[in-house]
């Protein structure tokens, strides 16, 4: 999957022409709310909490809190699975 | 969770089922619930809180509450209850919380409480916490991995799996970092929801040395914690962790 880093390493699924681009198997299946709550630092880049701990790449990590990406996952699964069952014929 | 039980002075009074105390010696003949803290610093009041003390003091201890706690109690005297699930334990001191190990003494014996600590070069220093070596990806069968006297080492080839993974899912509540000392090939580190770190990873890091990953964002819960690696076909990988620890 391709996604965009902008200057924090947030991920995002468009370039808006400043970002950097990288591949990654990381998100494969995941809706696009959950992408963008995630933070990828590439391996050779370093990235500086609030607190002035470290962190090297490469090293993915939500920048949301996690249950809103997971809340999110969630609900995009169940659209997949009621479509699923339409186009079958079910309920 | 801010659970409003705070005291300054360090003295638990007549209306609480507790006592907190520091010391280097553990004390001799403790009353049930007696929390002691393993510090030479005079401790000055406590807090019991899921998140860090937003106004500390030097001296303070920060008792952590935790969601699966080894060690719990009720903290009142009377018929009422609030059930503490006692975590992590931090005093303040040169402004900063810094981890004590503590132990609280229940039916007539001493339990320790988890400094978040899986695998200390050689120790596992938790029976709340083990490791133990694991198949960390589903399509790859386990490898080697070997517990030796100050390091755990691990070698893989051929679609081969192995890792460093705690027991149990671990209560990361108030963690905001997991970090491991390293050497060996890239490997990867992290959180996941079932035991295939690969398959159900939600933050981890690549590394081949010492590293950390951060864990702000993290929804409090608990997940396993594995540090791994798989190979390919005509691949081969090893390295050896000497430390993996939350804080």
């Amino acid at each position: 999957m391709k996604i965009y880093l902008d200057c924090e390493f947030h991920c995002h699924l468009a370039d808006d022409g400043m970002m950097t681009e990288v591949q990654t198997e990381f998100f494969d299946g995941k809706c696009d709310a959950f992408v963008e709550g995630y933070r990828l630092v590439p391996a050779g880049h370093t990235w500086t909490r609030d607190d002035g701990v470290v962190f090297k790449g490469e090293m993915i990590t939500p920048w949301k809190p996690y249950s809103e990406l997971d809340a999110a996952q969630r609900s995009y699964e169940q659209d997949l699975a009621s479509a699923a069952r339409i186009l079958l014929g079910g309920n | 969770m801010q659970i409003p039980i705070l005291r300054r002075g360090g003295d638990s009074g007549t209306d609480l089922n507790f006592t907190v105390v520091g010391g280097r010696t553990q004390p001799e003949n403790p009353k049930e619930n007696t929390i002691w803290v393993n510090t030479d610093q005079e401790i000055t009041g406590w807090m019991f809180s899921a998140s860090q003390p937003e106004a500390p003091y030097e001296g303070m201890v920060w008792l952590m509450h935790g969601h699966s706690s080894q060690v719990d109690f009720n903290a009142l005297e009377d018929e009422n209850e609030i059930t503490i699930g006692l975590g992590r334990i931090r005093q303040y001191a040169d402004g900063a919380f810094v981890i004590h190990s503590a132990q609280v003494y229940q039916n007539g014996s001493w339990a320790g409480i988890w400094n978040g600590v899986l695998y200390d070069y050689g120790t596992i220093p938790s029976s709340y916490c083990g490791v133990r070596s694991v198949q960390p990806h589903s399509s790859y069968g386990i490898g080697t991995g070997t517990f030796n006297s100050d390091h755990w080492y691990y070698y893989i080839t051929n679609n081969h799996s192995i890792g460093l993974q705690s027991k149990e899912k671990i209560d990361i509540t108030g963690y905001k970092t997991l970090n491991v000392i390293y050497s060996g090939s890239a490997s990867r580190f992290g959180l996941s929801t079932n035991t295939y770190l690969y398959n159900s990873q939600i933050a981890a890091a690549i590394t081949s040395g010492n590293a950390s990953l951060d864990l702000t964002n993290v929804t409090d819960g608990e997940y396993y914690i594995t540090f791994g690696n798989y190979s390919g076909q005509g691949k081969t990988y090893s390295g050896y962790v000497y430390k993996l620890w939350l804080e």
